[in-house]
């Protein structure tokens, strides 16, 4: 064979390199079948966090597989392009979790930072759907980047031969939101003639007992309703007076008494009573009761001091008050008046 | 001739030049006249291929010339030859070409006659003429199969000679070299040529950012910073809304999550709540950092109440609760509308319609293009999930400064 000379050798390589580039560069003419309804799941998108990432693609070809190749890349996930391997990224410490459809892979001794070989002995893989789940995989340090993952399947069990099939996915860092709030302290109450069960609304604040008799006991009502998220409670006293008309007052009942016409009585109580009828039951979810004196179903008294007590945050209560007056045959005539002021406290 | 005898060599070799020159002047116009002294050629002429692609079979041809001549006209000759225009010369018909003489038509009057070979293409009719300078078009086949001209196999020039005639027997006897008597004449010059073959490869694409807002979305993820939403004070009356106003003790933004994505069979939006590393039960909630609080439905402990699927925050007890919704997907800076909020997150921002919060550190679907009829259908530009947290506490939730971290990850399936 004759020798070429220098020149000629030149052109010779040319010719071979202008032969063999365009095979290298081009993945479609040379690769096989791109890798269907592929998609990573990363557990967590927080940058630099060891978390898990599932890949799952269907194998289309039916060729001999002996390795599966996943590189991280920052820059590209073309297998034409060099790759930038993502800052902070690690595959080093990652497990092979779970694997289905193609399996007998392990990691092989080659995988680096950014780029996972699984390996097994090389046999012939069925199309079908795969998945590969990794533990400890330290994700990008970059915040908000898109990471491309270059998937390859390969004859050798090294990554080291020739493409078979190929294809990319690619996921997204990003910072995650924090929420914050501030819930204060509540003393919430209200009174009124009625009042909402949640203190939305109160109505009224005076009630007319009309024409006070020796015969009949007179009777009406009053609400008031609270709640509270200090930690002991809260409690609703009372403070007032009696009944009365310049210096003649109607007498009040200091301890439970039952309602009886005819004798000076004014008291109160926070229940349902029949005699008079009137009043209700305490009301709402919350955890207040009526202290005892005032808890007595058609018994009443009068006295300034705790009403209710909740020794828990409480949510709303509803209590209604009671007031039965009595009158002597002898009792002065007049118009009788009185102010009850409810105070609700808390500690917190 | 005595003196001849003198010339030297090299006016000699002057001479033989000149003589050949001047022979030469009188041969050409000869032979790039035509045969018929009177006449004429057709004038901006021209074929237009529909295709220069060798070996393109079933090609339009569309001749186009101004006669020279008036009068009539009742045959007309276009013969393609790869090695010259002129009339008369010996034509070589172009490998490849082929006029599909059998099935190919014609402009609407001809008719293809039967001498009509692979390269020569004869066509009569019975009645016509030409009036001289007025443009003329002959359309050579529909592109249907067999009904056109099959191009040349190889790239590179080839040529049309094109003859009209007054008497079609004179056409129908066409050949190369004994034309006939015609009328008007004239070349074209026609190229095959390379097609030039562009190839491009999309990469996977996937683009996502969280963080805050307070108004339309950004025109992309650059636009987006931010990680922290403060809902401000909590009462047990009407929620706490992002955005909550300074005044209120909030910081008047609302989250925000961006994805683009080329992937065709979609994206799905997914996020979870951050579980703490201290304190008891319900670590996923909105809680005060390390408190113990009860499993279960309990508004007396540091933790919120998460419902699970959306939930209006106007009920009654249990009425702490917290959560997010999605009120708006922002597609304005975008070009696709298509990513479909999850059931549990479309609210409006209401109380009425409600919030969801998953609170066990699964993963939930915030919002996808996945179910998308098709790939067009499934990919997304630019579109802006608008994060509207809430939360309202009970009259029994303690009082503290309560948080939650969630995080957000976007799937796309190529």
């Amino acid at each position: 064979m004759r020798l070429l000379r220098g020149n000629q050798k030149v052109y010779a390589a040319l010719l071979a390199l202008l032969m063999v580039v365009p095979v290298s560069f081009y993945p479609s003419s040379v690769y096989g079948l791109e890798l269907q309804n592929r998609t990573i799941l990363v557990q967590t998108s927080v940058p630099s966090a060891s978390t898990n990432h599932l890949f799952t693609f269907d194998m289309l070809s039916s060729s001999v597989v002996g390795s599966v190749v996943l590189e991280y890349c920052s820059n590209s996930p073309l297998l034409t392009e060099p790759c930038t391997p993502p800052a902070g990224l690690s595959v080093l410490g990652a497990s092979l979790a779970a694997q289905t459809g193609e399996t007998g892979f392990s990691i092989h001794a080659s995988t680096t930072a950014n780029r996972m070989v699984l390996t097994r002995l090389p046999v012939a893989v069925s199309p079908q759907a795969v998945s590969y789940s990794f533990d400890n995989v330290v994700n990008p340090s970059t915040v908000a980047e898109s990471v491309y993952v270059r998937i390859t399947t390969h004859a050798a069990d090294d990554g080291s031969s020739p493409v078979i099939d190929f294809g990319a996915v690619v996921f997204s860092t990003s910072g995650g939101i924090g929420v914050e709030s501030y819930v204060p302290p509540f003393l919430i109450f209200c009174t009124g003639v009625t009042v909402a069960p949640d203190c939305s609304s109160q109505n009224g604040n005076s009630i007319d007992l009309g024409e006070l008799t020796a015969s009949e006991a007179r009777s009406s009502t009053s609400q008031f309703a609270g709640a509270t998220n200090d930690p002991l409670g809260y409690v609703v006293s009372l403070l007032g007076t009696t009944m009365t008309s310049g210096t003649n007052i109607i007498n009040p009942l200091s301890s439970p008494a039952p309602s009886t016409p005819g004798s000076g009585q004014y008291g109160i109580n926070l229940r349902a009573n029949s005699n008079p009828n009137v009043g209700q039951e305490p009301a709402g979810v919350g955890t207040s009761v009526p202290s005892g004196n005032f808890n007595i179903p058609n018994q009443y008294a009068f006295s300034n001091g705790v009403l209710t007590n909740s020794s828990l945050p409480t949510e709303f209560n509803t209590f209604t008050v009671s007031y039965v007056v009595n009158v002597a045959q002898s009792q002065a005539p007049g118009v009788y008046s009185t102010t009850a002021t409810y105070i609700a406290t808390a500690a917190f | 001739m005595k003196s001849t005898s003198f010339i030297s060599a090299q006016h000699r070799t002057k001479a033989a030049i000149t003589a050949i020159v001047f022979a030469l002047a009188l041969v050409l116009p000869v032979v790039l006249r035509p045969s018929i002294a009177s006449a004429l050629p057709l004038t901006e002429r021209k074929i237009t291929i529909a295709s220069s692609q060798a070996g393109r079979d079933d090609t339009i041809y569309t001749a186009n010339f101004k006669p020279g001549t008036t009068g009539t006209v009742l045959g007309f000759v276009i013969e393609f030859c790869d090695n010259s225009p002129l009339i008369g010369q010996t034509c070589n018909a172009p490998a490849g070409l082929d006029t599909n003489e059998a099935t190919i038509t014609v402009a609407t009057g001809w008719t293809v006659h039967a001498n009509t070979d692979a390269n020569t293409l004869i066509v009569t009719r019975g009645a016509g003429s030409y009036t001289a300078g007025v443009a003329e078009t002959i359309t050579l086949g529909t592109g249907a199969a067999n009904n056109g001209i099959d191009n040349p196999n190889a790239t590179g020039s080839y040529y049309a000679r094109m003859l009209s005639y007054a008497v079609a027997a004179d056409a129908q006897g066409y050949t190369d070299t004994a034309p006939g008597t015609y009328t008007d004449y004239g070349g074209v010059a026609l190229s095959t040529a390379n097609q030039l073959t562009v190839t491009a490869q999309v990469q996977e694409q996937l683009t996502f950012c969280v963080g805050t807002i307070n108004g339309a979305a950004p025109a992309d993820c650059s636009g987006l910073t931010g990680t922290a939403v403060n809902i401000g004070v909590v009462n047990s009356g009407a929620p706490s809304v992002s955005p909550v106003a300074v005044v209120n003790g909030g910081n008047n933004v609302n989250g925000a999550a961006m994805v683009s994505t080329n992937a065709s069979f979609g994206v799905v939006v997914t996020y979870y709540a951050e579980q703490a590393t201290s304190g008891t039960n319900h670590l996923g909630s909105l809680r005060v950092a390390g408190a113990t609080c009860n499993a279960g439905v309990v508004q007396t402990d540091s933790c919120f109440r998460s419902p699970s699927t959306q939930t209006a925050f106007d009920g009654a007890s249990p009425n702490e609760n917290f959560g997010v919704t999605i009120s708006t997907i922002d597609t304005t800076s975008g070009t696709t509308t298509n990513l479909v909020r999850d059931t549990n997150y479309d609210g409006d921002g209401t109380a009425a319609q409600g919030f969801a919060w998953r609170e066990d550190g699964s993963t939930d679907a915030l919002a996808s293009s996945a179910a998308g009829a098709q790939p067009e259908n499934r990919v997304v530009d630019e579109e802006m999930l608008l994060l509207r947290f809430a939360a309202r506490a009970a009259a029994t939730t303690p009082t503290g400064v309560y948080t939650v971290t969630s995080t957000y990850i976007a799937t796309s399936t190529f």
